[in-house]
This record gives structure tokens, sequence and C-alpha cells, in this order.
């Protein structure tokens, strides 16, 4: 059965960084014998990720790279893999990102929708001279919630993750990526570990949503 | 020590940054920058030079925190 899809788009001098370190989650699933779909580089399309996500509609979704306030961009940066138009498709399951910007419109209105997503609120930001201290954080969640399965505790783990790696880059002489560390943990969220914050609009459905259900009789 | 000047030691590090790796980029979202175009872009952009001068200050606060917990283990 498949448990996840991932979209790991391949165009530009960022994206190869974020896709390898892609490459991780795909070894954890594959360690644990989880089953997924690969949708990376030409296969990164709105079409091949709406079809993906119609046809195993128990799938979890995790995307990594360019994202904007309100979506996630496909392959080649143009158009979106996940806007605020299809991402319905996301609801009642759990979203995993390492992109920019997305948890601040995109990931409230998943939440709203029901789904759980994990997001970054702001430009995630990294240095290439620490890589792989960057790929563990981006990655670190992931290994926290769906590997370990320490739901309760997986956002404080990482973003403990995210202060310990930028304490070690200042003492590795590296302190511009620790200043990017600091700043990726600062803008990390969970939607549902914690709530989005109150939004300037209000929801009527986030506040309905608090409500205690009244049950049949 | 007054923003500016921070912002002139920070200049020093990505001066040194560049001239020891020239393949060194920061990447902010979609953009991918060299030491030389932050340096640049420090005198232009307010909001990156707040961005940084936010985390270093910030940075120094919890290295100062994480040194007294470590000296002073029972201190509240």
């Amino acid at each position: 059965m498949i448990e996840w899809i991932i979209v790991r788009p391949l165009f530009d001098e960022v994206t190869p960084h974020s896709y390898a370190w892609c490459q991780e989650i795909l070894d954890w699933l594959k360690e644990k014998g989880v089953e997924f779909v690969d949708l990376g580089a030409e296969d990164a399309t709105r079409d091949k990720v709406e079809a993906m996500l119609r046809k195993y509609p128990q799938a979890n979704f995790c995307f990594y790279d360019h994202g904007n306030a309100d979506c996630l961009a496909a392959q080649g940066g143009k158009n979106n893999a996940i806007d605020l138009n299809n991402c319905d498709l996301l609801a009642n399951k759990e979203t995993y990102t390492m992109a920019c910007l997305s948890a601040k419109v995109l990931g409230k209105e998943v939440w709203n929708k029901g789904g759980k997503y994990w997001g970054y609120t702001d430009s995630f930001a990294f240095t290439t001279d620490s890589l792989v201290e960057f790929r563990e954080a981006a990655n670190c969640g992931f290994h926290y919630l769906f590997i370990e399965g320490d739901r309760k505790n997986a956002l404080k783990r990482a973003k403990d993750t995210f202060s310990r790696l930028a304490l070690e880059l200042v003492e590795a002489g590296k302190i511009f990526a620790a200043a990017c560390m600091r700043n990726d943990g600062d803008i990390l969220v969970y939607y549902n570990a914690e709530k989005p914050e109150e939004g300037e609009k209000g929801c009527l459905l986030a506040f309905l949503r608090l409500l205690p259900f009244p049950k049949a009789s | 020590m007054s923003e500016k000047e921070l912002t002139a030691e920070i200049k020093k590090t990505l001066t040194k940054i560049a001239n020891g790796n020239s393949t060194w980029r920061l990447i902010l979202g979609r953009e991918s920058l060299s030491a030389a175009d932050v340096i640049q872009r420090l005198d232009k952009d307010k909001k990156l030079r707040n961005w940084v001068v936010k985390h270093y200050v910030g940075l120094a606060v919890e290295i100062e925190q994480r040194a007294r917990e470590k000296m002073f283990p029972g201190e509240k």
C-alpha cells in the first residue's frame, strides 16, 4: 500500500540541494519497508501530483523545495504543484514540507480542511558550507514524526535540533550558517501540534473546529 | 555596539568567507547570493540587514545563556 507521495522538483541552482536532502527521507522509508511514490524532477508536475493524490487518497504528502505563502512550486517553477485551488487534496492527511513560506497561508488552509501541516512561515535560508547540517535540520522532523512515531514532541525536538546545530555551527566558525539555522528553527511550525496563530481575518471554520461537536442522540 | 558597527563586523566575516571559499553561497528562498553579493546587499537592503543582525544578536544571547547554564547549573 502506498503510504507516501514524495514530490521533489529539480530545475535551478537551489533545488539540487533539497532534492538530495529528500533522498534521505526515501532511504528511511525504504529501510522501514514503507511504500511510496517518488515524483522527482520532470515528474513533479501539477497533473502528476494531483493524479497520485487522487489515486492514493490514504497516502501522506511530502514536498521538498520552492514554495510561496499560498503554494508549492511544480517542476520548472512556473506552475504550482499545490495551491489554494487544489489543496483540498491534502485534507485529512499529513503534509511534510521543506519549502519557503508555505505554512503562512497554504498550511493554514490545509489545517482548516482537517490536514496536518509541517512547514515554514518565512523563507528557509541555508549556506552551502554546511549542507550536511541543513539536511539534518530539514529532515529531522520527518524522522521524529514518521520513523520514530513521536507525534507529541516532534516539533519541540526539531526546534531543539535547529538550536543545537546553530550553536555547533558557531563553534565551527560558520556564523552565517548558524544565523540561517536559527532563522529556520524560528519559522518552523507544525499545525496540529500547534494551531495556526489566530489570523488577522479570523476564520469561522477554524473557530468551529474548536467547538465540541454535538453527539447524535 | 551600534547596528552600523555590528554590520561592519559582519561584513568583515563575509569578506573572509569570500576570500577563503569562492563557491560559498547564501540561499535565501529562490535567491543564491555570493559573499560579495551579501556584503553589497547589506548596505541597500534594510530587511536583510535587520534579519542578519537579529540572528547574530540572538545567537550571542543563546551562547551566553548556554555558558551560564554550564557554569551555574542550578541558577534560575
